[in-house]
């Protein structure tokens, strides 16, 4: 039976598997419309959803395959949406906080890796014609021509801001996108504590800057807008070429 | 009877037994094909190969247009913003959405709003209704009518309604799932490009009619069509609004201009983030940069500008007299404000021409009005 092993191997099935991720600022959680204290300020989450789309696992083995998502209602098509608000402010009650698919990956696995955003075909194309999980419109930003890549609504000390990241600059009408000056896309590299299919996306380092109360639309010469850039590891006006992010991290 | 067509009648006759009322009157009575109720000399709007017009889906979307279900908390439409009265502006400086949240900017006029090559005040691509529909449903910055994460909500609502599901089934026969919002905003956009305003008294003139126009007026429109105050440069066409499409047009002329309304910095700054087509570009030459809006029933539709900052078309006159109200040497506005010299009586006649844009039986057709009232 020495043959078997090779065989596993040119048939390697493929094994399901669930990442979890939590949102959360500094070491705690962020919960939907529950104040948290970080560092002398009051954060309350009120909207936090992204997309995220070329999903891998990195097996123990050291070598990384793809996350095939399942498709269901948050991922279709390669693309998933994950959604931490359950409607405590606006929004909706469902939530969606992990990642589904099958992997040819070698458990243990050492990391999970994945790009925040929308791909630019989708992103780009006329929203009245897809499916979901594109077919929400309160993550669609029409000025755009795409979608918000992350829509994070929160008060600071009592004060309402939002952050709204996506591609900007982008030349033609919905549907017929030729390009954009900024794509905004970020790869997420994140280890994996063994044995652990989790991770935390943690706003802390953004949401502790002194602009953070300002919110952001993307705008790479907002001073609003540079502690979130640099949290995705994207350039800014002042700072052109990001250092690593520490957005994602192992629990 | 030849065998053939008796057959056939056997079949009609049979098919009736099972066909409901509403299918078995659309084949008696066809629906008539969609007939542009225009002038001479006014070439058709550009319609969209995927949303055809339809005598159904315009009375579709005027339902929708009229219809408070499509904001959140149910008190308020589209016509909120845009009262046909009004030449479909609401009066306010800028629009107020149904959670008290302000806009920046003014509800626009809709007349004739087929023939807009980009919708809002300043958008470079934004090219289709259905698209710009998106915004005041299921915007949140700001909010307008709330319905962001609320479409299952609100395909519900429709969908309890049997009258308005028959109408969507009328206006989208093809379509086994007739109440989508795709089909919603189609709807919507068809009813909009239904809103045509080509005769008003200077329309009438331009007929044949000399007695339309006052003699204060005729001299009004003179000086309008002069270089010396240079208002059709941005004010032309048949829409009064130098960005234009239409079907006879190959390509869309698009626009857009300061006119020197702010400079708050001295490099011709206007207040973040309302800074025109920079907002969208990013580009620094395209700060300030606002679609020419159309003059039709420009009399009814104060107040004026982008954000509503003047108050009456004497205010207007005022800051295209001045080159700009920021001052003459704004270094990005439109080569068209340099500022004039009016005397009182010229700019009496210049607004008696502006008044003689207002097109009365658009501002009351019933073809456009609340369906409550005016069934």
């Amino acid at each position: 039976m020495s043959f078997l092993p090779l065989l596993l191997a040119c048939f390697a099935p493929t094994t399901p598997v669930e990442v979890a991720l939590s949102a959360e600022a500094g070491t705690q959680p962020l919960r939907c419309g529950q104040p948290v204290a970080l560092d002398g300020h009051e954060v309350v989450l009120r909207d936090l959803r992204l997309y995220v789309h070329d999903v891998q696992l990195v097996g123990a083995d050291g070598v990384a395959h793809d996350l095939r998502l399942t498709e269901d209602d948050w991922q279709s098509a390669g693309v998933a949406l994950l959604d931490f608000e359950d409607g405590c402010h606006n929004g909706t009650s469902a939530t969606n906080t992990t990642l589904r698919g099958h992997t040819r990956a070698v458990a243990p696995y050492q990391g999970v890796r994945f790009t925040l955003g929308v791909p630019a075909a989708l992103n780009h194309a006329d929203p009245l014609t897809l499916d979901p999980p594109l077919t929400t419109m309160a993550m669609h930003w029409g000025w755009q021509a795409g979608f918000k890549f992350v829509r994070f609504d929160y008060r600071l000390d009592g004060e309402a801001a939002r952050m709204h990241l996506g591609s900007t600059g982008c030349v033609g009408p919905m549907g017929s996108v030729s390009g954009c000056d900024r794509a905004n896309r970020s790869r997420m590299e994140v280890p994996l504590r063994s044995g652990s299919l989790a991770a935390r996306l943690d706003l802390g380092p953004a949401l502790t800057d002194a602009h953070a109360g300002a919110g952001c639309m993307a705008d790479p010469t907002d001073p609003g807008c540079a502690p979130w850039l640099h949290l995705f590891g994207l350039p800014t006006d002042a700072a052109p070429h990001p250092v690593a992010h520490a957005f994602v991290e192992a629990p | 009877m030849s065998r053939a067509l008796a057959a056939l009648v056997v079949l009609a006759v049979g098919a009736i037994g099972w066909l409901s009322a509403d299918s078995l009157a659309a084949i008696i009575a066809p629906e008539p094909a969609w007939v542009w109720d225009l002038p001479e000399g006014i070439p058709a709007p550009r319609v969209p190969a995927d949303n055809p017009m339809s005598v159904a889906k315009v009375e579709l979307g005027r339902h929708l247009f009229y219809d408070e279900r499509l904001s959140v908390d149910g008190d308020m439409s589209c016509a909120s913003c845009h009262e046909q009265a009004r030449a479909f502006t609401d009066g306010k400086p800028v629009g107020i959405g149904t959670t008290g949240e302000a806009h920046t900017r003014g509800a626009m006029s809709l007349a004739n709003v087929a023939y807009a090559p980009r919708y809002t005040w300043a958008h470079p691509y934004l090219d289709r209704l259905e698209h710009q529909a998106l915004a005041p449903l299921f915007g949140d910055a700001p909010v307008e009518m709330g319905m962001g994460d609320r479409e299952d909500e609100l395909v519900e609502r429709l969908t309890a309604d049997p009258t308005t599901v028959a109408r969507f089934r009328a206006a989208f026969p093809d379509d086994a799932e007739p109440v989508t919002i795709p089909h919603l905003v189609k709807a919507i956009a068809a009813f909009e490009r239904s809103l045509l305003s080509f005769d008003s008294p200077y329309d009438r003139y331009r007929r044949g009619e000399t007695e339309a126009l006052s003699p204060g007026a005729e001299r009004g429109m003179e000086l309008f069509f002069s270089e010396r105050l240079e208002c059709f440069h941005c004010h032309g066409g048949p829409t009064f609004s130098d960005a234009l499409t239409h079907a006879k047009l190959p390509s869309a002329e698009v626009a857009f201009h300061n006119t020197g309304l702010y400079d708050l910095d001295g490099n011709g700054a206007y207040p973040s983030p309302n800074t025109g087509l920079h907002e969208v570009t990013g580009k620094p030459g395209d700060m300030g940069r606002f679609k020419a809006p159309t003059l039709r029933n420009i009399a009814v539709t104060a107040p004026y500008m982008h954000d509503g900052s003047l108050a009456s078309l004497d205010d207007v006159l005022d800051h295209y007299a001045d080159g700009g109200r920021a001052g003459l040497d704004h270094p990005l506005k439109s080569e068209f404000v340099m500022g004039f010299v009016l005397r009182d009586d010229e700019r009496a006649d210049l607004l008696a021409f502006l008044h003689a844009l207002t097109d009365e039986g658009f501002l009351t057709d019933p073809r456009f009005a609340d369906p409550e009232t005016m069934p």
